[in-house]
């Protein structure tokens, strides 16, 4: 970069008195498709196993953000806080202990440097391979994907019957513990515009970039291990012991479900989804 | 040295009056003679750290005002340290403003986002110091970064410093000194006031431009007043600017007076200042709107975003020798105001209201500083001394609306902050050749912040406190193993501290710990510098000198204003190497040429540190008559510069000239900027922003540019009374 600068420099001074060319980043356009891969069976925290026949959820304008210069560790520089004493513990402890690592996708330290604008109604299960569209990714090295979910009309070719309308996601599903199988329907509505920010997504894209991103449903987070289902006692809900229940119902399930549904974790961007 | 100096300077001009003795404190006066063996040892000492660098005294016509005119400078204690005299200071082109005359410091870039009121951003040795964050600052030695502003941690307003009363420009680049503090990573910039000997007199000035600027300045500094220093000066301005929402206007007025000079008592000088402006924030253009005709080149977005600036300050300073021991005290307060309403993405952020911002920030602080230098034995002289501040700031930011509505209080701190500075070292001079000098600082910051949003929004408000301390150690040495040369090395650690707001970041997201955001606490930001650089003068009309430099940031912290979260960036190293050749063919004639190099690389990544430019190359010359004619050209060459996210900002080459002209009583001037009329980025920028709501919404980074002025002529008259 330093020589190509002192020779654009030299170039500049002695033939183009003036400016020289501005570069915008280099970009890519990659294909985004649903990635039913991510539906699996999943074990709650009660034990009960759930199995989802169809899961939609309405979103809008995917982002995808890199962590930048934001990322590692490495203290070098002896710092002082509060008094040498503290100061010295510190430094000797983040010699110690690993470093912690901003978190991608946050707004601090998570620049969005690609997108899929755009409105979807996305069948996680259904739609496996559907494609989204093309998405506009600058070339860099990506740590995580952003999106806002929206509420379903009619805009969104869901009519008025439908239990998805005006909700943000609707689950059908079995739950199974024991000898027990309760068939399950859910609606949760977000606030419109309400983000999910940080979901992972790991990719360097270069100029040559060809991958086909997966946008995938994560019932099991496979960091924690924790599930959306979390805290539903399934059984409990089937007050009339006919076998299915509607979630939404229960306030209390609601919130957990709405607050299950609003963490990163949940979802993922599989940059290899064309396989 | 200096009395040989003025030897020089007669016998050069023998009908030129006799010159005042050089009025650099650091200067042992001619009437304060050593009285005894030690004091004769400090002045050896003092002597050297004196000397000057060369014959350069010259004569002026004294029937049209100009007498001899010495130019005495200290010798250098680093390679990159440089003393930029009122001389120069008067014949450079481009003197709108001081933040115009950093331009005159080699290896600094400046960047203006906004119209002449609102501080420029700064780049030096590979820093993007962006308003003033990593480049400290002084008005006779009174601090100007503004530690906490709401718009910039660091921010630096220069425009109140009218031009014409700085005789001096000091540079120190690095943190290799122990008078350098908060902000001076990159280096530091002190602004001396005074009018030297040719120059005094009274006099009005009124300037027309090109802009519809009109300019009215009067200055009085009379002969006969005993001290070269002291001036009162008025300047009024007003300035359409070359583009949309580019005008501004100011008032602007200091005085710098010697109250009292006695042996018995020392010396009391005192500073006052007031300053009052306002000014148009055009931000920046999309490049793509440009090019396809949606805008013009000196278009903008808003013709309502504005800024308005205000400044008191008032400052005594108390210099006192006792035999061999010298004091220096300096007591100052300030207060300080600045509104922004700017615009930089459009609708992005809120596609019904907009995105734009009013910030608010207002001081009023109280200072002290205290040095003492005395001789402990031959050839050692101890250094020491401490400094205080205190600021009382309360500052906001709203989103509003296009008629300036509140639309989201996002900040609202009533904030009080001490810095306090203690520092203590040795210069060592064991021969005539040698020069050490060690020291160390220590620096403490201890801030308390009432959130009031916090308070009314989640009762948690605070107060919020937090204190840090910082030594820095601080060494350098300077060798001349031979007539001709000199040799030089340092080292130095240096230091930024973190904004009040850094204090009331928020203690989780989303639920999550802040523990795992690596910097989740405030602290100083340091740096490592160090330096290695060489000067040499075969001749007495040339000088060339040549520095290699490295700083190393580990822990830099970053305050995210948008999620209130503090981050650590990873860590960064610049590499780099300065190069300058003078040539001063005869008395009246100088000719300079400054390169810097700079590698400023993220280590891990390897990516480049947006923003600061690899390439800045100037070369300028400057004539200074006798038969009062001045004269200055100065071609800048920048080269392309990295930017975010992989974009690249254009280089430029830019020619100014200037020439003046003095004959009795009047004397014109003119100044010429971009003289090939060249359209030019000033500043360039890569980031999101929607301002046509008709095109598609994008969030991915877009470049912007501030274009910078075109071909502007600016025509002076100035009349001595």
């Amino acid at each position: 970069m330093l020589t190509r600068a002192l020779a654009s420099s030299l170039t500049i001074a002695c033939l183009a008195p003036g400016c020289s060319g501005s570069q915008e980043a280099p970009r890519v356009t990659l294909a985004v498709v649903v990635d039913g891969r991510g539906i699996q069976e999943a074990t709650t925290d009660l034990g009960w196993r759930v199995q989802l026949a169809s899961c939609r959820t309405v979103i809008r304008d995917v982002e995808f953000t890199t962590a930048g210069e934001f990322h590692d560790g490495g203290t070098t520089a002896l710092l002082v806080r509060e008094g040498l004493g503290s100061s010295a513990l510190a430094w000797l402890s983040g010699a110690i202990v690993a470093n912690a690592r901003a978190h991608p996708g946050h707004a601090a330290g998570g620049d969005i440097i690609g997108e899929l604008p755009g409105r979807f109604v996305v069948d996680w299960c259904a739609d496996a391979g559907q494609s989204l569209g093309d998405a506009t990714l600058t070339v860099g090295d990506y740590n995580g994907a952003n999106f806002f979910f929206g509420l379903a009309g009619e805009n969104d070719g869901i009519e008025p019957e439908d239990p998805l309308f005006g909700q943000t996601t609707e689950f059908v599903g079995t739950a199974v513990k024991d000898a027990q199988t309760v068939a399950f329907t859910a609606v949760v509505a977000q606030d419109e515009g309400r983000e999910i920010v940080g979901a992972p997504f790991e990719l360097d894209v270069t100029t040559t970039s060809a991958n086909t991103l997966g946008l995938q449903l994560l019932p099991t987070d496979p960091f924690e291990g924790d599930t959306v289902f979390d805290g539903v006692d399934f059984a409990a809900l089937d007050e009339d012991g006919d076998g299915a229940v509607a979630l939404e119902l229960d306030e209390t399930t609601l919130n957990l479900l709405r607050r299950a549904l609003q963490d990163h974790d949940y979802y993922l961007v599989d940059p290899d989804a064309g396989g | 040295m200096v009395v040989a100096q003025a030897l020089l300077a007669l016998l050069l001009c023998a009908d030129a009056p006799a010159p005042a003795p050089a009025e650099d404190e650091r200067v042992l006066p001619a009437e304060d003679p050593p009285e005894n063996a030690l004091r004769e040892i400090a002045a050896r000492a003092l002597a050297e750290l004196t000397r000057a660098d060369g014959p350069v005294g010259e004569c002026h016509d004294d029937e049209r005002g100009y007498s001899t005119i010495v130019r005495s400078q200290r010798s250098p204690r680093t390679a990159s340290e440089e003393v930029i005299d009122a001389q120069t200071i008067s014949a450079t082109p481009r003197r709108r403003s001081a933040d115009d005359l950093l331009r005159l410091v080699p290896g600094v870039l400046l960047s203006q986002h906004g119209a002449e009121g609102k501080g420029s951003q700064l780049f030096m040795r590979g820093f993007d110091a962006a308003h003033g964050t990593d480049v400290e600052v002084t008005l006779a030695g009174i601090p100007v970064n503004e530690l906490s502003n709401i718009h910039g941690q660091g921010y630096l307003d220069l425009n109140f410093i009218i031009p014409e009363v700085v005789r001096r420009i000091e540079v120190q680049k690095g943190p290799y000194q122990l008078e350098q503090g908060n902000f001076a990573n990159a280096g530091s910039i002190g602004f001396e006031l005074g009018v030297p000997e040719p120059l005094r007199g009274t006099r009005v000035s009124y300037e027309l431009g090109s802009t519809i600027r009109h300019r009215a300045l009067l200055l009085h500094a009379p002969r006969v007043w005993p001290n070269k220093r002291s001036f009162m000066a008025v300047e009024a301005m007003h300035d359409r600017g070359f583009g949309q929402n580019r005008s501004a206007r100011r008032l602007s007025s200091m005085a710098q007076v010697q109250l009292h000079k006695s042996k018995q008592l020392g010396q009391f000088d005192l500073l006052v200042a007031g300053y009052l402006a306002d000014f148009g924030a055009p931000g920046a253009l999309r490049a793509d709107d440009v090019e396809t005709g949606e805008l013009g080149f000196y278009d903008a977005y808003r013709d309502d975003t504005r800024g308005a600036s205000l400044r008191g300050l008032v400052g005594l300073r108390h210099v006192l020798r006792r035999g061999t021991t010298r004091v220096d005290q300096l007591a100052y307060g300030q207060y300080r105001y600045l509104q922004l309403v700017e615009d930089f993405t459009g609708y992005l952020l809120d596609p019904v209201d907009g995105d734009r911002r009013l910030q608010k920030h207002e001081f009023g602080g109280v200072g002290y500083r205290f040095r003492v230098t005395r001789p402990l034995t031959e050839g050692l002289v101890l250094v020491a001394g401490f400094n205080w501040q205190f600021d009382r700031v309360d500052q906001l930011e709203h989103q509003v609306d296009a008629e300036h509505r509140t639309v989201d209080e996002r900040w609202d701190l009533d904030i009080a902050q001490h810095q306090l500075a203690a520092l203590a070292g040795l210069r060592w001079l064991p021969a005539d050749w040698a020069l050490i000098e060690a020291g160390v600082r220590a620096d403490m910051f201890y801030y308390w912040v009432v959130d009031v949003l916090g308070a009314l929004e989640r009762g948690a408000g605070g107060p919020f406190k937090d204190a840090m301390i910082l030594p820095s150690p601080r060494l350098l040495t300077r060798f001349r193993p031979a007539e001709r040369w000199s040799i030089f090395t340092a080292y130095g650690r240096g230091l930024r501290a973190p904004e009040a707001r850094a204090v009331v970041a928020q203690a989780s997201s989303e639920g999550e710990s802040v523990d795992q955001y690596r910097g989740g606490e405030p602290r100083i930001t340091t740096s490592d510098a160090v330096e290695l650089g060489a000067r040499w003068e075969p001749h007495e009309v040339v000088s060339t000198g040549a520095s290699a430099f490295g700083t190393w940031i580990g822990n830099e912290l970053v305050f995210d204003h948008v999620s209130g979260i503090n981050l650590e960036r990873s860590r960064t190293r610049r590499l780099g190497g300065e190069l300058d050749v003078r040539v001063r063919p005869a008395p009246w004639v100088e000719l300079r040429t400054d390169l810097t190099l700079v590698h400023a690389r993220f280590v891990e990544s390897g990516a480049s540190v947006p923003g600061a430019p690899p390439v800045l190359w100037t070369t300028s010359g400057y004539l200074f008559h006798r038969a009062g004619v001045r004269a200055g050209a100065r071609l800048v060459v920048l080269g392309p510069r990295p930017l975010p996210q992989g974009a690249r900002a254009s280089g430029y080459a830019l020619l100014d000239l200037s020439a003046g002209y003095r004959v009795g009583r009047l004397q014109l001037d003119l100044q010429v900027d971009n003289v090939l009329n060249r359209r030019w980025k000033e500043g360039e920028y890569n980031y999101a922003s929607w301002f046509n709501r008709d095109d598609p919404r994008s969030a991915i980074p877009a470049l912007h540019f501030a274009a910078g002025p075109p071909l502007t002529v600016r025509l002076g008259a100035t009349l001595w009374l």
